[in-house]
Order: C-alpha cells, then structure tokens, then sequence
C-alpha cells in the first residue's frame, strides 16, 4: 500500500469529527472517498496532509502509513518535504485556490523550486511542459496570466499542475470539479484518471458524487459522520450495496429516463458534530433501524475484501 | 487577455485627469525640491536688511522677508526641508508597522498580544500631541520631527497590515500553499505581504499629506528644522509676526503646504480607485 490509513481519530478540543477512518490506496490507483457535507472527507485530507495542528486539531489514535512510514509522529520540517514534493493536494475551489497577485506560471514554478531544487529557468521550461500536458492551450502565453483572466476550467488544469510540479507519488483531489461545469467536470476527471494510469501515481478522489466515483474509482469508502460505514471495490459495492447509507446515496444518481419526481433525497441532515445521536450515528435517518442501532455504535465486519459497519450484517447480531 | 504592458499599468494608476493632473503638480513639486540650488534664484540664507519685507516684484516673485531674504527661494528650499522628513518618516513608519503588522497578524497569541498592546499606547494620544510629546523628549530639529512623525502614524500602518495578514491567511491559496510544503517564511514573503501590500502603500500615501501638515505645525512650534534651515512651518511662524504688513511672507509658504497635501491626496484618490478596480478584476 503506498498510502493506508488506520482507525483514525482526531479532536478538535471536545469535539471528534473523525472516530474511525480506515482506508487506503496503492499506487496507480483511484480511491474515492465519498460522503455528505461534513461527513469528514476534507477532514481526512488535512489528516494527511498533517495541515490539523495548524487547524488547531491533533490525532488521538490510530496511523497514517505512507510509503511503510509512519506519519502520525513525523515532525514539521520533514512533513514539509514531503507535502507537495510526495503527497500533493488539489484544492476544492479553483476560483480561490490561486495566489490573485502572482502569474500563474510563476505559481507552478514555486513548486518545483521548492523541491527539486530546480533553477527558475529551469522549473520554467517544465512548467511550460506540465502546462502542455495539462492541455492548457498556449502554454508560453498562460504562462504569464493572472488568475483572474483564465476560466474555471483552466484555473483546475493550473491547480494540478502545481500539485504535480514536485513530481508526487499521491494525488488527494478534495472536490475537484465542485466550482465547474458539467461539461468541464468530465475534461477534469478525464485529465486525472490518465495521470493516475500513466505516471502510476496514487489518488484518492474525494466527492460527494457517486455517479463520479462508479465511473472512475476502483475502489470506494463510503464516509458518514466521521466514520467509514462501507468500504470495497467500486463494482462491488455498487452491484451489491449493503450499508443503508450507501444504498440511499446510489439512489441519489438522478438517471436519464427517469419518472419525473422519482428521485429521492436522503431525509434528514447529517447532526453536527456536537450533537451525534447515541448508537450507530446513521439511525435517525436510517431505513432499517432496529433496537440496537440506538443503543450501540456497531463494529466494523469485513469479509471478502469488503467492509461495512452495520448491525443488519453484523456478525455479532444479537 | 494579453500581458499589460508596464506603461500601460502606469496608467491605470491614474485613471481620472484630476488625479493625473495631481500626480504632475507633485512631480513638479519634486523637482523643485531636488534641484533647488539649481531652480532657486537667490540662496536662501543672504540677508539684505535693506530691502526686508519688499512686496512681490519682478525681482523678487513672493517678495522678502523681514532679514531681506528671498521667500521664493525659501519656499522651494523649504520644498526640501518639507518633503523630505514627511516621505522620509512616513518611509519609517510604514516599514515598521508593516514588519509589526504582519508578524503580530502571523503568529498571533502573545506575540499579537504584546505587540499590539504596545503600537495601541500610541494610538490613545492625538497625533499632534503625540509628536510634541516625542519631540520635547528628543530635542527640536530635522531628525527629531521625523522619529516623532514616524511614531505618530505607526498605528495605523500596524493595525492595517495585522488585519490584512489576519484576513489572507485564512485564504484558500495559502492553504494550497501549504499543502504544496511552503514553510512560514515563503507563505509571508511570497502569498501574504504581496496580497496585503495595496491598501497598506495607498494609506501611506494618504498619510503622506497627513505628514506634511504634521510636520509644518511642529514647524510653525519651533520645533522642526532649526534655523537658518528653511521650512515651510517655520516661515509662517515668522511671517506671523507681520501678518498685517507684510502677508506674503506667511501666504506662500501655507499656499504650498495646502496645495500639496490637496495634491498627494488627489493623486492618493486616483491611486486607491485604480487599485480597487484590479481587485474587483480580480475576485470578479
């Protein structure tokens, strides 16, 4: 595995927005990484990227393995090199993800500069290429543009380019194409998935798309509430959906040809993280809810390289 | 959507005639200053007791002064005097609460704490009588009004700075930065202090006007450049004595400390429209 994480916790002061996140992805893969507002994605990002401290949160438990390293007790300095140089985050918004005052070109070449050491001249002749591979059109031109005069889809290609200038071995893509449109959103994935298969980098994808993550993932955990409710390759999951939760987000697929008004929501709002319900944090909007659900948070069963934290596949089902 | 070209950028800077009209007076004004030996058609220290306080002529344009000195003359030298401390000391005041600012808006807790406690004592005195107070300390002279107009203004360019760092480090393309292996020092000098730099420089140059009138009022105290050095303060304070027989010896050297602060913030007007047009450009 080039990246797994294992039973995260963190705290932010009282609060524990991640209890248990268990994944991971090696490389030339794609993980997808999906869930609601606030079920704990980004938060899982920042984890690795080990921005929390600056956040103000810290890790309570569990391991965040990299390359066999451990990362939970790795010092600034040396997250330093590693950020950007082996592990690169594309940020969700691309309309804010650019420095307003400095040329995007400029912007790029910082990357590479900072960790390959490479001369300005020298990182710029490999932004030109980068930018190439990016298909941005004019690349000599783009170069030596403003944030502000490029478009949203362009502003992307630029943000990737920058998380691909120190030459990483993962990618974690946090909301990609949220801010774009629907056409450009396909271009963008499209780019990501070739990277992933020809350079054999490591990604995980997070979205709150399902229809996204069936299409490019290989495989996909399912987050609710800071907790991963179901995890396992993507055909399988979908073929064969078990926690409640996952079912009702594939359910959220609108399709073409669908009965107008058949499209169901999910009801409910995902609690905030001072308010959790007792038991199985899903219960209140669960489908299936038994006595239990309220009474105890289930354990996580895996069986047959899939995992699902459910009482109705619960091995210890009373 | 093509590269702008620098003199282009230029004149975007001024993007009303008022102001660009503003920006040529004060280089005039400049210029005046910087060659003044040169410009100037009398020293401005040659006393002629014979012809003191002469009205305007053809020989000499503003009329003289009560030692018979040239008042054109000493304007354009005081041009110098004026200048020099208000841009000299607004130069100190602005690199200081800039350095302050941002490393109190940067890291926060005590350090924040205890800087800005100690710029805010400043700041609970008027200007005025902060700068007298300062100058009393240290003794009148060139050196000493500036070291009391830079305090004065440190606030402001502190406060300024702090909330713009505060604001910018909140944004998403530093945390994309950081997540990019920045460490604090490329985060300052690379993504915060060049967003946060423009309203901080148009603010100066507000300020700058601020500073010259500043800088004539401890003048016209007694307190500025000393004697026979001129200064546009200390003439008035002289010509006060003969407001009634001989006005033009006060008139000329306020008609320039007035027309140069209407003229920097004019200009300082053109310069904080042009700036916030760019920003609009940029956040769309």
């Amino acid at each position: 595995m080039l990246l797994s994480v294992e039973n995260l916790r963190i705290g932010f002061g009282p609060l524990e927005p991640l209890v248990g996140v268990d994944l991971g992805v090696d490389k030339g893969e794609i993980l997808g990484l999906v869930g609601e507002s606030g079920s704990g994605k980004s938060m899982t990002a920042m984890s690795v990227m080990g921005l929390l401290p600056l956040m103000g949160g810290r890790i309570k438990q569990g391991r965040i393995v990299f390359d066999g390293t451990d990362l939970t007790g790795l010092g600034e300095k040396a997250y330093r090199k590693l950020r950007g140089g082996r592990i690169a985050l594309i940020t969700q918004n691309p309309m804010t993800s650019l420095d307003p005052v400095v040329r995007v070109g400029r912007q790029i070449d910082q990357t590479a500069e900072l960790h390959l050491g490479l001369s300005r001249k020298a990182a710029k002749a490999r932004t030109i290429e980068l930018m190439d591979r990016m298909r941005i059109p004019a690349p000599l031109h783009t170069y030596e543009l403003f944030p502000h005069q490029l478009s949203g889809g362009l502003r992307q290609r630029i943000v990737i380019a920058m998380a691909l200038a120190g030459d990483p071995d993962l990618l974690i893509a946090d909301e990609p194409t949220t801010a774009l449109d629907v056409t450009v959103q396909a271009q963008i994935i499209q780019l990501l998935v070739e990277l992933v298969r020809d350079r054999g980098l490591g990604l995980v994808l997070i979205t709150h798309d399902m229809g996204v993550i069936g299409q490019t993932c290989d495989r996909v955990a399912v987050m609710y509430c800071g907790r991963v409710v179901e995890y396992g390759p993507v055909a399988t999951i979908f073929d064969d959906p078990r926690h409640p939760y996952t079912k009702a987000l594939i359910s959220c697929i609108p399709q073409v040809g669908m009965a107008p008004g058949s499209l169901t929501g999910i009801p409910g709002m995902v609690p905030s993280a001072r308010d959790m319900p007792p038991g199985c944090r899903f219960n209140p909007r669960c489908d299936s809810v038994m006595d239990i659900c309220r009474a105890r948070e289930p354990q996580i069963n895996t069986e047959a390289g899939r995992s699902v934290a459910c009482f109705l596949y619960a091995g210890d089902r009373p | 959507m093509s590269r702008t070209h620098p003199l282009k950028s230029l004149m975007l800077l001024t993007p009303t005639p008022t102001s660009a009209v503003a920006g040529f007076a004060l280089v005039v004004l400049i210029v005046l200053a910087v060659f003044a030996p040169w410009i100037s058609p009398y020293p401005y220290d040659v006393q002629n007791l014979s012809i003191a306080n002469q009205a305007p002529s053809a020989l000499h344009w503003f009329g003289t002064d009560d030692f018979g000195r040239d008042v054109l003359s000493r304007v354009i030298f005081g041009a110098r005097t004026s200048l020099s401390v208000s841009l000299v000391s607004i130069a100190l005041s602005l690199s200081g609460g800039v350095v302050i600012g941002a490393l109190c808006g940067y890291l926060g807790g005590w350090v924040d704490r205890l800087g800005m406690s100690v710029v805010d004592i400043t700041w609970f005195f008027p200007e005025i009588l902060l700068a007298l107070l300062i100058v009393a300390i240290l003794g009148p002279g060139s050196q000493s009004t500036i070291i009391a107009i830079a305090i004065a203004y440190l606030a402001q360019f502190t406060r300024l700075t702090r909330t713009q760092i505060i604001t910018l480090k909140r944004q998403t393309y530093v945390e994309a930065s950081l997540s990019m292996g920045a460490g604090p020092l490329h985060i300052m000098m690379r993504r915060l202090l060049p967003n946060a730099i423009a309203p901080v420089l148009v603010v100066a140059m507000l300020s700058t006007g601020n500073a010259i009138l500043l800088e004539a009022t401890l003048g016209f105290f007694g307190m500025g450049a000393q004697p026979p050095v001129p200064s546009w303060g200390g003439m008035m304070s002289t010509g006060s004595a003969q407001l009634f027989n001989a006005p033009w010896v006060i008139l000329w050297p306020g008609i320039f400390v007035a027309l140069s602060v209407v003229f920097i913030n004019l200009f300082g007007d053109g310069v904080l429209r042009a700036l916030d047009v760019k920003a609009r450009m940029r956040t769309q």
